[in-house]
């Protein structure tokens, strides 16, 4: 095993990181005001939009994706370095539009389109041009994927979809959503499952937002009724939409394993700082063991988290089939980084439950790690499966 | 034109510097290294200027391997090629010994500019842009926080940051230059760079070839001898008032501020 990255991988991650520094964290200081919300207003994406730029820029937003396809062709090691330095970095809300990943961004999913949705809706992707979602779950289909009952009925060159999307992240913004439905509900999920590009303002297409913990406005509930999409919007293979997907979605597992490890990270240098400066007793917090053993437990689950990641990236590298290795690094680091948020909101006191710092928004955010990208309980069957369970 | 960019390789500046036990240098271990900010400008005052005027750009660098990562950051950033002095007579050599060997490096590439950071950040020395200067004969303009070129294209108008204001001054090419912060934005270096950056040739140019000989660099040259080096003193513990009528609390701070701390 080897996490080493390369000089150059090196030289991106400490470029992206510099960018951090010095581009992302003073624009959000600058607009502390709107941004510190952690809300999309019109005015947080505009800026978002500009960073987004000048990452699309220097090659850093597409650095997921393979180089035949124009992106960066980054290792998964060197690219969870990558997140892992946005994602440490304290960034409020802007980071999110550094790296092309999902929802926002494009995924690897779409490179296999055709040439006319690779102008029209691929390439605007990578330019930073258009945002896009990630729609499968709906309200009867959570956890249970089999379930969802979106339809598409083709009709002549188009496909008629009708059905309920929900909770979809960047859903009221994106200018097209990758809706899965069902084509074939008879063979189900492997078979009868496709993936489609929805323009934002196709006819039969609605959408509202759903307001979400801490008054949070980055979802939303789709509606489908009679909305005729063209058959040249189908992606891949018709009734493989998922199946195909699934090849890329359990790396993007990954994503949000490295994300709690960063967010803890930066978490726990929040609580070290304040350990040392907030008095009580007339001494410093630090001294008082209580304090230093939740901080040595959070070190301590960091590094296991980090580890984990980093040698499923690796594994991933190596082209092996670490899906169950993914699931527990998914699994560890989510609940981690919520037990890491909890310690250091304690650790602050009262101070950690206030807005004037960023721990009760990393808090929260830390909570919707152990459920997007499939529940911890789903991660411990998938884990329990491959036992033979 | 020719622009010769002279980088230094410094520790972050966030780094935490721990002495060596003998107190004649600094744990290199867990350090991490970076470009001397202050080199960064210099970097992306000659990018900009090639790209304006055509030219070429060469970084000239002395130190150890590590130093190259710092080099390979100037190439993704535009730069065309690098030097790099790299020898063990060359370690330990202080400012006059450094200025020598860049010279020794820079001398054959007969550049029309060079362009230095105003300091590192590490030494805090300062003078290597001038010695280097002195050694090559051209005249030197430091801490300079805007530069115009000259219609000629032989010249530049430069402001310099001085006590209180700026001081414009006029200086004809070949020039060394130090560069402040506020002269340009560096850029990042971008993905196409960096992957540009693997190809772009690093020469490493060690004693024999840079002409010089054992006596003019490194310890046995050195002029200045360091003896050692001491941490900050500890900052003493600072007195808290409390529990007292504040006009009394004030009087205090007023007279410890006078008297102690004197400054006031
Ligand atoms: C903020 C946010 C953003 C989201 N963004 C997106 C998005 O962009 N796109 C998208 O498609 N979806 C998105 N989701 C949906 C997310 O993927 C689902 O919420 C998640 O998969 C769980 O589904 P559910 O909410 O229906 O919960 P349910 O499936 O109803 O689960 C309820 C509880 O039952 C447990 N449970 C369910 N089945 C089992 C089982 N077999 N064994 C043991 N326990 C079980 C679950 O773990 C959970 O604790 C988002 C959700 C949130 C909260």
């Amino acid at each position: 095993m080897d996490f080493r990255l390369s000089e150059e991988e090196q030289q991106v991650r400490d470029a992206v990181q510099k960018f951090m520094e010095r581009e992302v964290l003073p624009l959000e200081e600058k607009h502390k005001e709107t941004v510190w919300e952690g809300r999309f207003t019109e005015e947080v994406r505009a800026l978002g939009a500009q960073v987004r730029k000048k990452s699309v820029e220097l090659g850093y937003y597409t650095l997921h994706l393979p180089e035949s396809a124009g992106g960066g062709g980054l290792s998964h090691v060197a690219l969870t370095a990558v997140r892992e330095a946005i994602a440490s970095s304290g960034t409020v809300i802007l980071g999110l539009y550094v790296l092309g990943d999902p929802p926002m961004g494009p995924t690897g999913m779409l490179i296999a389109c055709t040439p006319f949705q690779k102008e029209k809706y691929l390439e605007p992707l990578m330019k930073g041009e258009k945002t896009t979602c990630f729609a499968l779950t709906e309200p009867g289909a959570g956890s249970d994927v089999a379930a969802i009952k979106t339809r598409a009925v083709k009709k002549g060159d188009q496909y008629i979809l009708n059905g309920q999307k929900h909770f979809i992240s960047n859903g009221p913004y994106c200018d097209f959503a990758q809706v899965f439905v069902m084509t074939d509900p008879a063979k189900g999920l492997k078979g009868g499952c496709s993936l489609f590009l929805v323009d934002a303002d196709t006819p039969g297409f609605t959408r509202r937002l759903q307001k979400s913990m801490g008054d949070d406005d980055f979802q939303a509930e789709f509606f489908f009724e009679d909305c005729a999409v063209p058959a040249a919007n189908l992606v891949g293979t018709e009734g493989l939409g998922f199946v195909e997907a699934m090849k890329w979605l359990s790396a993007e597992r990954l994503i949000v394993a490295i994300n709690g490890v960063g967010i803890a990270q930066y978490l726990l240098d929040l609580g070290v700082d304040y350990a040392k400066v907030r008095e009580q007793f007339g001494q410093p917090i630090k001294n008082f063991q209580a304090i230093q053993w939740m901080l040595a437990d959070v070190a301590t689950e960091i590094y296991a988290a980090r580890w984990m990641t980093y040698h499923c990236a690796w594994l991933i590298d190596q082209g092996q089939n670490a899906m169950r290795e993914i699931s527990m690094a998914k699994l560890f680091a989510s609940e981690m980084a919520f037990t890491a948020a909890d310690k250091i909101l304690q650790v602050h006191g009262g101070m950690g439950y206030m807005k004037e710092l960023p721990v009760e928004r990393l808090f929260r955010l830390a909570r919707l790690l152990r459920i997007g990208g499939g529940t911890s309980e789903i991660q411990r069957w998938v884990i329990a499966r491959s036992l033979g369970l | 034109m020719k622009i010769v960019v002279c980088l230094k390789q410094t520790p972050d500046t966030e780094a935490t510097i721990k002495l060596t036990a003998d107190k004649q240098g600094i744990e290199e271990q867990n350090i991490k290294w970076v470009m001397n900010p202050y080199d960064e400008y210099a970097v992306e005052q000659a990018l900009r200027l090639k790209e304006k005027h055509g030219g070429e750009t060469v970084v000239v660098c002395m130190g150890p391997d590590r130093v190259t990562e710092a080099m390979r950051t100037a190439l993704a950033m535009g730069m065309d090629k690098g030097v790099h002095l790299k020898d063990d007579a060359f370690a330990h050599s202080d400012a006059t010994g450094t200025a020598k060997a860049l010279a020794a490096a820079i001398k054959p590439l007969s550049p029309d500019l060079i362009l230095c950071g105003r300091q590192a950040i590490d030494w805090d020395m300062a003078q290597v842009p001038a010695i280097l200067a002195e050694l090559l004969d051209m005249p030197q303009v430091t801490v300079v926080a805007k530069m115009e070129m000259g219609a000629d294209g032989k010249s530049a108008v430069c402001n310099r940051r001085i006590e209180g204001g700026e001081e414009v001054v006029e200086v004809k090419f070949p020039a060394v230059l130090t560069c402040d912060k506020g002269l340009n934005e560096p850029r990042y270096a971008s993905l196409p760079g960096i992957m540009k950056a693997k190809k772009k040739e690093i020469k490493p140019l060690g004693l024999a070839e840079s002409g010089l000989s054992a006596n003019d660099v490194g310890k046995a040259s050195s002029k200045v001898q360091i003896l050692e080096y001491l941490p900050l003193p500890e900052r003493p513990p600072g007195k808290v008032f409390k529990e007292q009528e504040t006009p009394d609390m004030v009087k205090q701070v007023v007279k410890l501020l006078r008297e102690e701390a004197k400054i006031i």
